[in-house]
């Protein structure tokens, strides 16, 4: 086969057809601002503060529950006749201790 | 705005003009989709990675520099060449050519089948190349640049170019021979 020869079939090739949308793909994509990886950058800091206000909501939960748990058995001691001051202190301080 | 040479559509791509920007999509779309084409053998993933090198001359257009390179397309050329490449690496490679399709209407088909048969068999020994004889063959047969330019674009000497046509021709040949196209 002759260098000519092979170039008839090389001319021959078929050039491939491009899809008629695929400027307007390439043009509309141009107007998406964000990337992929900005897409997940932001994705990340929305997860993480979504994480952190949770665990703050988590925290605040167990201080109120705390906080609710002292004064109910406060009103225990100060609603009871029965039970004096004395045996309130007394109690708080076998709980400190 | 379609006189712009596609250097100075590049220096307001800079500034972020998106109309420059459409203008240059819609002049070489084709161009570069029949390269990407030519190196991945397969539409869809031709036409991401010429959706891909678009995107980055818009988003990143700093990287282009104009006292650098002369020429957009030797530029652009070599941006596309590179992702082509890089995507091929990536994927699983494509043995069946999806382009030879045989129209139905034309009544000379047993002409076109054999000319069909002929290019499958090229497609087939184009394929079979290292990849560098590949690259070197599309950029001066089909894009139909210079030696110069495709050395260029390649990143090698002229005298490696020619080598690497000369070796891409005499696989070609002694393949379609084999296959019994001549």
């Amino acid at each position: 086969m002759t260098d000519q020869e092979l170039e008839n079939i090389m001319k021959n090739r078929r050039e491939p057809e491009v899809s008629p949308w695929l400027t307007d793909r390439i043009i509309n994509a141009s107007l998406t601002p964000a990337s992929k990886n900005e897409l997940s950058v932001w994705s990340l800091l929305f997860s993480t503060k979504l994480t952190v206000v949770a665990v703050c909501l988590m925290l605040l939960g167990l201080v109120a529950g705390y906080i609710l748990d002292n004064q109910q058995e406060e009103l225990m001691f100060t609603q009871s006749k029965d039970v004096t001051w004395s045996d309130y202190f007394a109690y708080n301080g076998r709980i400190y201790e | 705005m379609e006189v712009n040479s596609d250097e100075d559509l590049m220096e307001q791509i800079c500034q972020q003009r998106h109309e420059a920007f459409t203008v240059l999509v819609r002049r070489h779309t084709d161009k570069y989709y029949s390269l990407a084409y030519r190196v991945l053998g397969d539409r869809g993933d031709a036409e991401d990675v010429v959706q891909e090198a678009f995107l980055r001359i818009w988003r990143k257009s700093g990287m282009w520099n104009r006292r650098k390179m002369t020429k957009f397309t030797t530029w652009f050329y070599r941006i596309t060449l590179n992702l082509a490449l890089d995507y091929k690496k990536k994927r699983k490679p494509i043995l069946v050519d999806n382009l030879l399709e045989i129209p139905t209407e034309n009544p000379d088909r047993i002409e076109i089948l054999k000319n069909l048969e002929q290019q499958r068999q090229l497609e087939k020994a184009i394929r079979l190349l290292p990849e560098r004889q590949q690259t070197a063959l599309n950029l001066c047969f089909y894009e139909e640049l210079s030696n110069k330019e495709a050395a260029m674009i390649m990143g090698i000497s002229l005298k490696a170019l020619q080598s690497l046509l000369m070796r891409g021709k005499s696989a070609l040949k002694k393949e379609l021979k084999l296959e019994g196209a001549l």
